[in-house]
């Protein structure tokens, strides 16, 4: 568990919890069954040891003889003569009367502050985000990632909003939103004039009416079904649509919009191959591959065989952070040059923090230049002994490594395949003397500190999942 | 002394009361301190819990679950004791307190386990730290009693005391999954 909860365990056990703390720890375990567990299983301990220490025999002063001999701890019946005091006294004094109330409930979490609800989602599909995605579920600040279908989603204020998936939504406050990706419909009534909905170029304001977002590449468009909007941009500049018109918002221009003009998202070009050169797919499951990580002192608590986590937290939890480790056999393309070459991790829950924690995240992925150092064990490689690893969450040693690229994960993100690529990473592979290459993954954005997200990704002994990938165009030197 | 039963409690059954509850002791103990951290608070409702079971055990039903019921009574008793008490003394809310019982109910026979184990894992504790354990439990000091005493600062004495636990919880974990319990 992670050190921020355990810090939390020992107030609440202490009875040192402030009031803040007390609101963190529940909010932690109404959301997570793990911690609610571990926080019961210390409460548990701390009475456990009351218990305990009331028999003479359990915590003996060092040196001490045990007062008599010891049977096997799960048979012995301890008769302290505290404990039996108690039971005694109560069945003497039977005839005291406490007013007793036979009114046993469970009350269900309640949910923190919330300003709209999801409706209509039925037939949605989600990826992680940081808002409960359940139909009719209450929502209040953060971020909603919808892969297919159409959610509705009703603000107090009457605000009503039509998601579209792929659409990636952040919530701010019961009259604010902010659409990065995809595409919504607005339709605000009376009650909800002024409602904005931010995108990452230009901020609507709505005067009564019903208009579309779509927020694509470092550009917004904005279409006015019905009544009027004020849209700012660039530098504080305002643009008032009414009803019919459209324009699009780039980071310094707004232009006029001609729906018909939109096309369908290009895919990537598959890579073209001249004559001589094939492609060759290379995973940290071949040949010599391997793939681990290792972790801060406490990390090893959270341990997995299956994934290769990363994390990387504040300096007072340096404890927690984590770094992610792949090694290549490149035997199958010895002796030929890399034109082109692509690193890919696939991503997977871990299940572990909260993802709200840790704002949208840069992934850095560095190649192992000092060849000597190849050679580390795939079990039991440790924080102290991984190969140029230095001291933090996202720092490896320069002497020994070259930078081959980043990846950006958005926040709540948990799964998604996240690749590095193009003429570094290919320089790098080319320059390897012995037919074996290191990487290191590390996360250089760090979480908040408190309980923040452990990103994963598929290792070669996952079940289902790809490991590891280099995807290499190569030709005969 | 006259007849010691309440009226709803037959005589013959005074016998089958102290048996089950000494059955049940540590269990309920446990409990009602797993509620309640402070020791002076977790027992003066323990003595409260004690004296309902007493009045009340004419309507529990012999063959049921007696640890079942008793927590059940010990919980209210918590909660009626929290409501004497002011706001600022307790820790968590009411809500979140009946979330704390049910998990702990949820979990009662994997804990019960784990508290079986303890004895076993007092004695592999460090030398040092068993003594802070010894300290702070059976003397029934308060950390800045125990510092005192081990000639330690009260933060030292709050990590160790921390580490100490979390040692035991880890050797608690370890030992059942050892004996092949979930």
């Amino acid at each position: 568990m992670t050190d921020d909860l355990r810090a939390l365990c020992d107030a609440a056990v202490e009875g040192t919890l402030t009031p803040a703390d007390a609101a963190r720890l529940e909010a932690v375990c109404r959301a997570d069954p793990a911690a609610r567990r571990y926080l019961v299983e210390h409460l548990n301990l701390h009475a456990a040891l009351v218990w305990a220490a009331a028999d003479p025999r359990t915590l003996a002063r060092e040196g001490e003889a045990p007062a008599e001999p010891r049977a096997h701890p799960a048979r012995r019946e301890p008769r302290p003569p505290r404990r039996l005091a108690w039971a005694g006294w109560a069945v003497a004094a039977g005839l005291l009367v406490a007013a007793g109330v036979f009114a046993f409930t469970r009350t269900g979490p309640a949910p923190p502050t919330d300003f709209a609800k999801l409706t209509d989602a039925g037939g949605c599909t989600w990826q992680s985000g940081t808002l409960p995605t359940a139909d009719g579920s209450r929502l209040g600040a953060g971020r909603l990632r919808l892969a297919e279908g159409v959610a509705r989603i009703v603000f107090d204020n009457g605000a009503e909003l039509r998601l579209e998936g792929p659409a990636d939504l952040e919530l701010l406050a019961g009259d604010r939103c902010r659409l990065r990706a995809g595409r919504l419909v607005a339709r605000c009534p009376e009650a909800a004039h002024g409602f904005v909905v931010e995108t990452p170029t230009a901020a609507v304001r709505d005067f009564g009416t019903e208009f579309g977002v779509s927020v694509g590449d470092d550009r917004a468009d904005v279409q006015v079904f019905s009544g009027r909007v004020d849209v700012t941009h660039g530098a504080g500049r305002v643009e008032e649509l009414v009803t019919g018109r459209g324009m699009r918002f780039t980071a310094d221009r707004a232009d006029a919009l001609d729906p018909r003009a939109e096309g369908p998202q290009p895919a990537p070009p598959p890579p073209t191959l001249r004559p001589g050169q094939r492609l060759v797919t290379i995973t940290t499951a071949a040949g010599r591959g391997k793939d681990t990580y290792v972790a801060g002192r406490w990390g090893t608590t959270h341990r997995s065989d299956v994934l290769i986590l990363v994390k990387s937290t504040v300096a007072a939890h340096a404890d927690y952070n984590r770094k992610g480790y792949a090694g290549f056999d490149l035997a199958p393309v010895a002796g030929l040059r890399v034109v082109d070459a692509q690193l890919s991790f696939t991503q997977t829950p871990t299940g572990w923090g909260f993802a709200s924690e840790v704002p949208d995240a840069t992934f850095s992925v560095y190649g192992l230049t000092d060849e000597r150092l190849n050679d580390w064990p795939e079990n039991g490689l440790r924080w102290e002994n991984a190969p140029a690893n230095a001291p933090g969450g996202a720092a490896v040693d320069p002497a020994k490594t070259v930078k081959v690229g980043e990846f950006r994960v958005p926040q709540g993100a948990q799964t998604g395949v996240w690749s590095v690529g193009g003429p570094d990473l290919a320089a790098f592979l080319n320059g390897r003397a012995a037919p074996f290459a290191t990487f290191i993954l590390v996360r250089d954005t760090p979480g908040s500190g408190r309980n923040d997200y452990v990103h994963g990704f598929a290792g070669r002994d996952h079940p289902t999942l790809p490991p590891p990938a280099l995807k290499l165009v190569v030709e005969g030197r | 002394m006259a007849d010691p039963l309440p009226g709803r409690a037959p005589a013959d059954r005074v016998d089958e009361f102290v048996r089950l509850l000494a059955q049940n002791q540590r269990r309920l103990f446990v409990y009602v301190h797993t509620l309640v951290p402070h020791r002076d608070d977790a027992d003066e409702v323990l003595q409260n819990t004690n004296l309902v079971l007493w009045r009340e055990f004419g309507s529990f039903e012999p063959g049921t679950n007696f640890a079942a019921w008793a927590c059940r009574v010990a919980l209210n008793q918590v909660l009626a004791w929290r409501k004497k008490r002011q706001r600022d003394r307790l820790q968590f809310s009411d809500e979140f307190l009946a979330v704390v019982a049910a998990e702990t109910e949820d979990a009662a026979d994997a804990l019960e386990e784990q508290n079986r184990a303890l004895a076993g894992c007092l004695e592999k504790l460090p030398a040092e730290q068993r003594e802070l354990v010894r300290l702070r439990y059976t003397e029934g000091g308060s950390i800045e009693a125990v510092a005192a005493t081990a000639r330690r600062t009260v933060v030292a004495t709050y990590r160790a005391l921390s580490r100490a636990r979390h040692t035991l919880h880890d050797c608690v974990t370890r030992t059942l999954a050892r004996e092949g319990h979930p």
